[in-house]
């Protein structure tokens, strides 16, 4: 498995299998990565009447319990370009990139924090992994690792997407199949279902 | 006992309290200074005049108390405005076409462009431009209400329909409404069908009406309404201004305008044949408004690439199954359609960004490939020797790819083709941004 450095990510670009778009600057794509910019939802974790995040209530995930609970664990706020909002100390927020990005199937993508955010305390992604085949924006777990707050808009680079190829030594590709994804083809962040066939090991 | 002054002054620090309240919320895309001011200002207006009349003075308190009506319904309005539960990135790009067309020429501006406000309201039905045609004569600017579905936030395709809505907006503009009316009566309205009441009602209750006309009209003569009454139930007026409001749709937002009025119409009237108080047979719109796209051009490109043709004629054929077979739904001649539709189309011309253009076949390739991949379609690309470009796209044209990949899907489904379309317009904001100077 090799990471793919700036002129393979050009070459699978331009071939078209691989699609993170749009892509507004040449130098957004570095030596070995892509650089990816905060899109323009914020999903904010809340502390509202819920008392703590509860697998139980995602067993039935159409009902209301289910659906309440995905629902109010966080604020949605719509946040145009050259507006803002601020991420407090503590606080978690779920964003997409603005990048839609399309994973052949001989690829797997890893996002991370750009440097330069992380040192102002800015986490970024803790699910890192983007598998084959998915198609979507990419959503970015940001936390605010830091004692102030960091203000952040729409369109700012603020993670990057590095690609490894999955072809195996011989040269062949894994036949993976498209993976049965609860995210696939996702236009913004949304509660994923945490119990997701571990029912038998969540009791009440 | 409270007298009527007394009750509109109460009424006046109610209003107040009530404005102060909605700078709780954020509201609008622009925030809320703009609209706190104006209705603040105009509130003062109307105490000032209540308190300056007595208490006897029952005209002037009437006219007092009805702009309180007006601007207690406005506040409330903007009250519910969220950003969230309509598509702003549409919203940004309708307020460019609405403010070209609805600026006015005042005393002290000679271009005072109107203030935009954005809530969501309900189902399919509730598409509307709110155009404030009175207001109170202190009135800065004039404010456009528009109203999208709230189950509809992620159609944008759907959202084409508001042309229609910019028409009425545009004909209540005083800046524009002499010269529509000068085409209109010239070319539209100068001879045939409905040249006048009389000969409309003619043709309603003409032989060779389909017979769901006839069946319709023959329900209203139990109530007592005749040929020769017709227009006194009906409103003449209206249905003149509906053709003409489908033309300004169809002349601002080209070929998507057509696809969503066919949609959105015969999704209420699925034989198009429903009489309206206010507006003509829906077929006889839909035949009037095909017939407009085909005369300027809108549904030949020329295109050389036989799939991207092969596209294009599926859409406009899925389009023209909807016309009316009968001759009866063809009020219009061609010479009327085609004169009207180039004067107006000249008057939105000096109005940029208002008239609609066709895309490029190279633009249309580029868009629908995307989309076809399942990506949302915007200006940009990589090319074969690896550069980066962007480029500005209409969202009128992203609208039209998004209805060419809706007559046929090709796996994905109508609400995944609107949503990659309203995500294009979201990411061309994007990029337009960056292509600034």
């Amino acid at each position: 498995m090799s990471a793919l450095g700036r002129s393979a990510l050009l070459e699978r670009l331009a071939q078209g299998d691989l699609v993170v778009s749009p892509l507004l600057s040449s130098d957004q794509v570095g030596p070995s990565s892509i650089d990816l910019r905060m899109g323009t939802v914020v999903l904010m974790a809340r502390a509202g009447r819920q008392s703590h995040v509860d697998p139980a209530a995602y067993r039935s995930p159409e009902a209301h319990r289910g659906i309440e609970s995905r629902k109010q664990k966080h604020e949605r706020f719509d946040v145009p370009f050259r507006e803002s909002f601020l991420l407090h100390p503590g606080s978690l927020a779920l964003v997409p990139t603005l990048e839609w990005v399309m994973i052949p199937n001989s690829l797997q993508g890893v996002v991370t924090a750009r440097s330069s955010w992380a040192r102002e305390g800015l986490n970024i992604a803790t699910a890192t992994i983007i598998n084959p085949l998915y198609r979507g924006i990419v959503t970015l777990e940001l936390a605010n690792f830091g004692e102030i707050p960091i203000r952040l808009c729409p369109g700012l680079r603020i993670a990057q997407l590095a690609l490894y190829d999955l072809r195996r030594i011989d040269g062949d590709q894994e036949d993976i199949g498209r993976p049965e994804s609860q995210f696939d083809l996702a236009f913004e962040p949304a509660a994923g279902n945490v119990s997701k066939k571990d029912g038998k090991f969540i009791s009440g | 006992m409270r007298t009527a002054k007394d009750f509109l002054e109460q009424e006046c620090r109610n209003l107040n309290a009530v404005l102060e309240e909605t700078l709780r919320f954020k509201y609008g895309l622009d925030g809320s200074q703009q609209f706190f001011e104006e209705c603040k200002n105009r509130l003062i207006f109307i105490a000032n005049s209540i308190s300056s009349v007595p208490s006897t003075d029952s005209a002037n308190l009437r006219k007092s108390s009805i702009a309180l009506l007006e601007l207690s319904g406005l506040i409330s309005r903007i009250e519910r405005s969220s950003v969230g539960e309509y598509s702003w990135p549409f919203v940004e790009e309708l307020k460019q076409v609405a403010e070209a067309i609805c600026t006015e020429e005042t005393v002290t501006d000679r271009n005072r462009a109107p203030m935009i406000h954005v809530f969501s309201d309900g189902g399919l039905d509730k598409y509307a431009i709110f155009t404030e045609a009175n207001r109170p004569s202190n009135a800065g600017k004039r404010i456009l209400t528009i109203v999208f579905p709230r189950s509809l936030k992620h159609f944008v395709l759907l959202h084409s329909i508001l042309g229609h809505e910019i028409g009425h907006a545009m004909w209540q503009c005083s800046k524009h409404q002499l010269a529509l009316r000068d085409i209109l009566n010239t070319h539209l309205f100068s001879t045939g069908t409905f040249a006048t009441e009389k000969d409309a009602a003619m043709w309603l209750y003409s032989a060779n009406a389909p017979q769901a006309i006839k069946d319709q009209l023959s329900a209203f003569g139990k109530s007592g309404v005749t040929r020769n009454n017709f227009f006194r139930w009906a409103s003449w007026a209206a249905w003149r201004e509906e053709i003409l409001c489908d033309l300004i749709g169809l002349l601002t937002f080209g070929p998507s305008f057509v696809a969503a009025e066919c949609n959105l119409l015969y999704s209420f009237d699925a034989e198009g044949t429903g009489i309206g108080q206010k507006h003509p047979p829906v077929g006889c719109r839909g035949n009037y408004l095909l017939k407009a796209a085909h005369l300027l051009g809108q549904d030949t490109h020329g295109l050389t690439d036989p799939q991207i043709g092969a596209a294009v004629r599926t859409f406009w054929d899925g389009l023209n199954a909807r016309r009316q077979p009968s001759p009866w739904f063809n009020v219009f001649t061609d010479g009327q359609i085609q004169d009207t539709a180039h004067s107006i189309a000249a008057l939105l011309q000096t109005l940029p960004p208002s008239c609609y253009s066709s895309p490029t076949e190279v633009e249309l390739k580029h868009l629908l490939g995307q989309l076809n991949g399942t990506i949302p379609p915007v200006g940009f690309s990589v090319s074969s020797d690896r550069t980066l470009n962007c480029q500005k796209i209409d969202f009128r044209h992203i609208l039209y790819v998004g209805w060419i990949k809706s007559a046929d899907l090709g796996g994905l489904t109508f609400e995944q083709v609107n949503r990659l379309c309203g995500h294009a317009i979201m990411q061309q904001r994007a990029i337009d941004i960056e292509l600034e100077p």
